[in-house]
């Protein structure tokens, strides 16, 4: 018999079998392989906003349940699509210049009742300098009245029709069905700017449709206005508080417009793959005062192929890129550095976390680079944290290792299981013995423990208050962790006291955001919509317990912020605090924006964006 | 039950290759592959605290919901005006930004660096606490970390907003080892140096105005589709069949390298990019073939669906040798281009390729190339391959491992896919030593010999000898090609001795644990009539097929052929 070259076509899938004729023995010929990478073009057009989230989709099918709902004909997620286009249209023409009732009225089903969408009556939440909230009183009519769907959104255009730079979103996250109508509760955001008053609104709706089946786009019967929030800010210039300066202060640096400014969209059809030029756009950027002049400097990672830039502080407030000079202008595949004074004598040393391992650089004092250590055994490392962990005087550093040894680091890993993955990545800590010596120590301080998780990020705080740092790690596909410290040995705490509930974790910070003294903690996960409407239907594994549907619906539920009640104790105040609905969040920080001494939260955003728009 | 795994048994099930589980999963990376979209277009959020109750909302009116794919985040007062600056990166470009805070109110702040003596110097883990005077029931407190988000660090310049408040009463830092200290006499909007056992902190003044950092859009000046890109490891090229222009059916081929230097053009007759490279090149013939370099231009019309035909006479494309592409060039040419990349990407016209004296692709030029573009990298076509890395880089800088080569042999496999076998001997000979470094070759060696065996068995043969010379131990091409030497009926390709000893090596090196290489040992045995020894291989192989569920058919055509060796044994002991 003849073999088949199995390794051969590992990635040729598709078979085709021909036959030959033998005189004595006979045997089939062997399949010849065809291409499937051809054979499916790629379309990046067909995959628009509508379809985020495939991801929870995936989580979330039951048996027999379509991945692709609409080839299939997943009823709910269907109509999600034609509700999302008809919601399209309406906030078009609430951010439109021109007031378009006839437009309006033909989103309207025959009849059409609505609660106020621009209530009148609400109630001040906060007073700031610059910011003011308000939010529905406790007076609020949830009743609705029948009216013109045109009558009822004039107050909505009224506030945004004649402003700059309108956007408006609508996330629908359930979707049921009530008799002949679809039940979506969505929730919606408009904002526009204005010199010296712009405005944010934030509100949750609910929407009675008329489906208008088979052929005819969904109508809008009833709307109910549920949850508002209006921020309105009277901040000078246009109205917002950041503004983008980048390319003044990067003005001298000719890697900018040559590097930077085209997305990893750009870069995959121009560097070679072998660069380790990855999808995802996992780099990230240090700050530190490399030279001594008391202004921090940024050291940039950049994809493999691209040298990483060490922009230095002019006195004039722009940046050079000394990454040349200094000897750290590393073209590998960088997702992470740090400065940190490894040897203690008054500089700031590198940490780089390289696809191709972990480097440590000695700063000579005036910004030069010297390698000193090479750590080829921490490959692939994502977010870093240092910390002095056994008070030895010398700094040490934890590397997050997010995918399984084996695992190709350019896709999406296959978690198992789903909701609590033990096949990814071993996090590393690292001792630093002084003198440039450094060692692995995870196995002998306990950090061995329950390490094969996706881990995306870490965070060192004094936990519980015991002089010595705990060690928070958050992760993807898995509960968060939180190894407490004693005397240099680590224990995970997190599920005794409160912190174990994970979904997709990606960062973490610590912040005392309500002044008792105790350090809270704020976990960026993903918030799905898609997973929401999936995981809150009744067809959503039927067959399984509540406790199981309720995991499920926490994975997309968003992000989770713990308070810190001492005792050993967090709780979830997530969203009585209201901030779950971060999207698809990245890193998490708490910083106060506004100098008012309270930490504010910021999120940043968005998985992948298929062609960069300054593309071919 | 659900396809994203549960319980333990449905772990193994998602473990498992075909599962639902697995399948979505290849999808959506092969989505993503080629550029498609996953929760793209999220906007960043921005939470206000409102003074410990809850959070509003912020994400549009603090001017931070950027389209962007953004991933790092750090913050540092970076003007030295007491508010926090941000500096961000992300996938989509632009990937970085650096936002600053355009923070008027009359609040006021504090920042304080922190030096370690009896801790680490840096005094990361420190922890400060401010206590306001006019606000005695809540505290201040920050700690110094390294590494915190996502993928970042931020200032080690502590900072505190104090509000309305200028009155600081204490200022408290808990240090690494353990050690406390406090200032009282520290001033608001203030900077400074605090050294651990040093009882006075050292105040530090912020520069004044920064002018020339100014609020500008991110938007690219230059035109950054044509692109250059020199290969850190040059491709071997297949030969490329070409046809020429007046329609004569008489085709070509461009066999690369063979003339020195080859810029192989590929071109549209309605393209003028096209034709203005060609005229400003013709101006340049003379300086271009000194330095040896054979231009050939490709009319890729047909190929693309052209409202015109190309012709002979057409002036400026005639300054060189000009042919017309034959779709297996085009695809040839196509897989070349998509050695170096993941997604998909297609060539625009003009697209032109740099191959060296050796037949390797050195240079790939998306849009029209200059010419001193072009001399210079035919001048740097001589260097050794670390020179060639040093010297070719568009984007400079150092290596702490060099990349590997990529799998070149995807290109062999495509033409043996196509059924261009006989091309693919020649390109797999051409560059034998290349291929050689790849432990697959002898596979693709072997399927290449099976394809070409019914055609044109001299040359099948010689591949099936040159797979085993390539890997003498590749069980494949030894139990294919004795399957072969056994059973083919032309005397020049039969040779039951060597099946025998092919055979017997593939079913050592496989412990006899193989009923495939058994059934091929068998014929073997039958093919020098031995067959006592084939009715024993044979036997082995379906007791082997049966216990491990192999294919019924395969399993019945062994058994006709035992019964063939079976009777062929007792004729002969009859005899």
């Amino acid at each position: 018999m003849r073999q088949l070259w199995l390794t051969l076509i590992a990635s040729l899938l598709v078979l085709v079998t021909g036959c030959r004729q033998d005189p004595v023995p006979q045997e089939s010929s062997p399949a010849i392989p065809a291409s499937p990478e051809r054979a499916t073009s790629p379309d990046s057009t067909q995959l628009e906003e509508t379809s985020t989230s495939r991801l929870h989709e995936l989580a979330s099918d039951s048996n027999g349940t379509p991945s692709d709902p609409l080839a299939e004909g997943w009823e709910f997620e269907e109509f999600n699509q034609q509700a999302n286009s008809r919601l399209k249209q309406l906030g078009k023409l609430v951010t439109s210049p021109e007031f378009k009732a006839s437009h309006f009225a033909e989103l309207s089903a025959t009849s059409f009742a609505a609660t106020e969408l621009q209530p009148e009556d609400l109630e001040r939440a906060y007073q700031g300098q610059v910011f003011e909230v308000e939010r529905l009183s406790q007076d609020f009519q949830l009743s609705r009245d029948s009216t013109s769907i045109a009558a009822a959104f004039k107050p909505l255009w009224e506030r945004f029709g004649q402003l700059q730079d309108p956007h408006f979103k609508f996330k629908v996250f359930r979707v049921s069905e009530d008799g002949d109508e679809f039940v979506t509760k969505q929730y919606v955001q408009f904002s526009g700017f204005s010199e010296g008053h712009s405005v944010e609104q934030n509100s949750t709706w609910i929407i009675g449709w008329q489906p208008n089946r088979p052929k005819g786009a969904p109508t809008i019967a009833w709307i109910e206005l549920v949850d508002f929030e209006q921020v309105t800010s009277t901040q000078a210039g246009g109205g917002r508080l950041l503004v983008d300066c980048t390319r003044s202060v990067l003005q001298s640096v000719p890697a900018y417009e040559s590097t930077l400014l085209p997305g990893i969209g750009h870069w995959r059809e121009r560097l070679e793959k072998e660069f380790a030029i990855h999808n995802f756009g996992h780099h990230g950027l240090a700050l530190g005062d490399v030279n001594g002049d008391d202004w921090d400097d940024i050291y940039v990672c950049q994809t493999g192929g691209l040298p990483n830039l060490l922009l230095i502080r002019q006195p004039d407030g722009t940046v050079v890129d000394g990454a040349a000079e200094a000897g750290v202008d590393y073209l590998d595949n960088t997702r992470s550095a740090l400065f940190l004074d490894l040897d203690n004598d008054g500089d700031q040393d590198l940490v780089l976390s390289l696809t191709s391992g972990l480097l440590l650089a000695e700063n000579d004092g005036a910004g030069r680079y010297r390698l000193r250590a090479r750590i080829p055994s921490v490959r692939e490392g994502f977010s870093l944290a240092a910390a002095d962990y056994d008070q030895d005087g010398w700094t040490d550093l934890f590397v997050c290792v997010y995918y399984g040894a084996g695992n190709d680091v350019s896709e999406l890993p296959l978690p198992l299981p789903y909701f609590d993955a033990t096949n990814g990545g071993a996090n590393h800590l690292i001792r630093n013995h002084g003198d440039w010596k450094f060692s692995e120590v995870t196995e002998a301080v306990g950090l061995d423990t329950d390490n094969r998780r996706f881990s995306f990020a870490a965070a060192w705080e004094d936990d519980d208050n015991d002089g010595d740092l705990d060690l928070l790690i958050v992760n993807d596909f898995g509960p968060n962790q939180l190894f407490r410290n004693d005397s240099g040995q680590f224990k995970d705490v997190a599920s005794d006291i409160g912190l174990r509930d994970g979904a997709f974790g990606m960062s973490a910070t610590w912040g005392d955001f309500d002044h008792d003294g105790r350090f809270d903690i704020y976990v960026s996960n993903m918030f799905s919509a898609a997973g929401n409407r999936v995981t809150f239907t009744e067809r959503f594994k039927p067959d399984s317990t509540q406790e199981t549907r309720a995991k499920y619906q926490y994975l997309a539920r968003g992000n989770s912020l713990f308070r810190n009640r001492g005792s050993n104790h967090y709780d979830d105040v997530s969203e009585t605090m209201r901030v779950t609905m971060g999207r698809w969040s990245w890193a998490s920080l708490f910083v106060d924006l506004n100098n008012d001494s309270w930490e504010d939260l910021l999120v940043t955003n968005g998985f992948i964006t298929g062609r960069d728009t300054e593309d071919l | 039950m659900s396809q994203s795994p549960v319980s333990s048994d449905e772990f193994d099930i998602a473990r498992q290759e075909d599962s639902d589980y697995r399948r979505r999963l290849r999808e959506l990376n092969q989505r993503l592959r080629h550029n498609g979209t996953l929760s793209g277009h999220e906007r960043n959020c921005a939470f206000l605290n409102l003074q410990g109750t809850d959070f509003a909302t912020v994400s549009a009116v603090s001017g931070f919901d950027f389209d962007d794919d953004a991933r790092g985040l750090a913050v540092v007062d970076w003007d030295g005006d007491g508010d926090l600056d941000l500096w961000t990166t992300s996938r989509t470009g632009p990937r970085l930004r650096f936002l600053r805070n355009e923070l008027t109110d009359n609040h006021h702040f504090l920042l304080l660096r922190l030096e370690g003596v009896r801790c680490n110097r840096d005094a990361i883990g420190a922890k400060v606490i401010v206590a306001i005077a006019d606000r005695p029931n809540e505290k201040l407190m920050k700690s110094l970390r390294a590494g915190e988000g996502f993928l970042s660090q931020g200032s080690k310049w502590l900072h505190f907003g104090l509000g309305d408040s200028d009155n600081i009463k204490s200022v408290t830092v808990l240090w690494p080892d353990g050690s406390r200290q406090s200032f009282s006499n520290l001033a608001a909007d203030g900077r400074y140096r605090i050294v651990q056992d040093q009882p006075e902190a050292i105040r530090i003044d912020a520069a004044g105005e920064f002018p020339r950092i100014q609020q500008l859009p991110q938007t690219q000046t230059k035109d950054i589709q044509a692109a250059r890109i020199p290969l850190l490891h040059r491709i071997p090229v297949p030969n490329l069949p070409i046809q020429s222009l007046n329609s004569d059916p008489q085709g070509g081929t461009i066999v690369p390298g063979s003339s020195g230097p080859q810029l192989i053009n590929l071109v549209a007759t309605w393209c003028p990019a096209c034709r203005e490279e060609m005229a400003i090149w013709s101006q340049h013939h003379e300086g271009l073939k000194a330095t040896g370099l054979d231009i050939h231009c490709i009319i890729v019309d047909e190929m693309i669906d052209s409202p015109t035909s190309p012709t002979a006479d057409d002036a400026t494309l005639a300054a060189f040798p000009t042919h017309r592409a034959t779709a297996e060039l085009s695809q040839r040419l196509q897989d070349v281009h998509q050695i170096p990349f993941t997604p998909h990407v297609a060539m625009p016209v003009p697209t032109s390729f740099l191959v060296d004296a050796t037949g390797h692709l050195a240079v790939i030029y998306r849009g029209p190339v200059a010419v001193d573009t072009l001399l210079e990298d035919i001048a740097k076509l001589a260097l050794n391959e670390t020179e060639w890395q040093l010297e070719t880089k568009v984007h400079p800088g150092r290596w702490n491992q060099v990349p590997s080569e990529p799998d070149f042999l995807t290109l062999a496999r495509e033409l043996v896919n196509r059924g261009a076998y006989l091309d693919a001997v020649e390109y797999t000979t051409r560059f034998e030593d290349k291929f050689a470094r790849s432990n697959e070759f002898s596979k693709l060696l072997t399927w290449l010999a099976d394809s070409l065996i019914q055609q044109n068995p001299t040359v099948a043969v010689a591949e099936y000898r040159r797979a085993l010379r390539m890997n003498p131990n590749d069980v494949t091409a030894m139990n294919n090609f004795a399957w072969q030497l056994a059973t083919d009926p032309r005397t020049e390709v039969r040779d039951g001795d060597l099946a025998v000893q092919l055979a017997e090596k593939a079913a050592r090196l496989t412990k006899l644990e193989d009923y495939g290489v058994l059934d091929t040992l068998g014929a073997a045995y039958a093919s020098i009539k031995n067959f006592k020894r084939a009715t024993a291989a044979a036997k082995r192989g379906i007791t082997l097929a049966e216990a491990q569920g192999a294919d019924p058919a395969l399993i019945g055509r062994m058994q006709s052929r035992l019964k063939r060796y079976r009777e062929a044994s007792q004729n002969s002991d009859n005899r």
